[in-house]
């Protein structure tokens, strides 16, 4: 167990998932704020949210 | 049925996350019996987390693409149409998103739209078929093959057989099981029971088999987490039982953990022992201690297994 925290196999060629998965997830957080009525707030206040990163 | 254990007797092999890390001694154990029992593995190319609890909780949709991805490497990159899972997590999303896939529009959009940004095969509905790894053994051997190769018989042993939530719930996303004679049933599911039973074990009636242990709360309220346990054990303990007999990573970590902290938090003493369905079947075989990873539980049974004379 002690060794697979270090040697554990990562996901090989994940940047385009990754990609795909933020857009994915902004795209959500828009759709949301939309409906709850934030994203006109604010866009009027001009504190749109930052886009997700690592 | 030759046909049918020849289709698992090579298999695409998930292991998910649990299994490199906390569930190690699943992997190991596992890889172990397949081996003793000539079945081959073959790892998912490139696998990633199945969405687990924590994505599918935020937006299901988004573990359903994660799902399809690991059941797409399998399917489009390597040819194979089994995909076996022993963690319940896993087997429970893949079945999920295969699922959602067969039956929801908008899941089939969602992740041909991320397959092609992600620049891979969308997965399509019926490309594999999922299973757990007692499917594995039970199709792939069955209980006369298993008893023509036990070389260590499990008599005498009390088991209580607990497979936890994720195998059996929700129904609608497993519709193999209950489904005629010799399927796996979602109410008294006895795979677990069949396969030990042939290696010779006592199977006590344990009526907490699919009772949840409380995994997903372990650290947020780890206190019902305890309690749930506790349930467990003792309840497993008053059926007369002298281990329990796990085939998910997180009801087993989870039981051996809270096995202590039952002690230490509530004075719930207990001394069943915890071991996975496969340790328990490979000791059977004639596997050491060592190659089914006892050495990596937590709940020290060895001195149990030397009694038994199976150490």
């Amino acid at each position: 167990m002690g060794l697979a925290t270090f040697v554990a196999p990562r996901t090989r060629g994940w940047s385009g998932a990754r990609a795909a998965i933020e857009e994915y997830v902004e795209e959500q957080q828009r759709h949301h704020r939309r409906a709850l009525g934030l994203g006109q707030q604010a866009a009027a206040t001009g504190e749109e949210r930052e886009p997700m990163h690592d | 049925m030759t046909d049918t254990k020849s289709r698992y007797r090579e298999v695409a092999y998930y292991p998910g996350c649990a299994l490199e890390g906390s569930g190690h001694a699943y992997n190991r154990s596992t890889r172990a019996l397949g081996k003793a029992l000539g079945l081959k593995l073959k790892d998912v190319k490139n696998w990633n987390c199945c969405g687990a609890m924590e994505v599918k909780n935020i937006d299901p949709k988004l573990q359903t693409y994660l799902s399809s991805r690991v059941m797409s490497m399998a399917a489009n990159e390597m040819g194979q149409e089994v995909v076996m899972a022993p963690c319940n997590g896993c087997y429970h999303n893949l079945k999920k998103a295969e699922y959602d896939l067969q039956h929801d529009a908008d899941s089939r959009d969602v992740v041909g739209r991320l397959s092609e940004k992600a620049g891979h095969t969308a997965y399509q509905a019926g490309q594999v078929e999922t299973i757990h790894a007692l499917d594995w053994i039970k199709q792939a051997i069955g209980e006369d093959g298993l008893r023509e190769r036990v070389r260590n018989s499990l008599q005498g042993m009390r088991i209580a057989n607990y497979y936890g939530c994720m195998y059996t719930r929700p129904r609608h996303i497993f519709p193999e099981k209950d489904s005629g004679p010799g399927s796996e049933s979602t109410s008294k599911p006895h795979f677990m029971d069949d396969l030990l039973a042939a290696a010779g074990a006592e199977n006590v009636d344990f009526p907490l088999k699919t009772a949840c242990c409380g995994g997903a709360h372990t650290l947020s309220d780890s206190d019902t987490s305890t309690r749930l346990v506790a349930n467990i054990l003792q309840a497993a303990e008053a059926a007369g039982a002298e281990v329990i007999a796990t085939e998910c990573p997180t009801c087993h970590s989870g039981l051996e953990m809270h096995q202590i902290r039952a002690e230490k938090r509530l004075g719930i003493k207990t001394d069943v022992k915890i071991l996975y369905f496969t340790q328990l079947l490979g000791l059977a075989l004639g596997l050491k201690p060592r190659k089914v990873g006892v050495q990596e539980n937590i709940s020290d049974s060895m001195g149990f297994l030397k009694e038994r004379g199976l150490a």
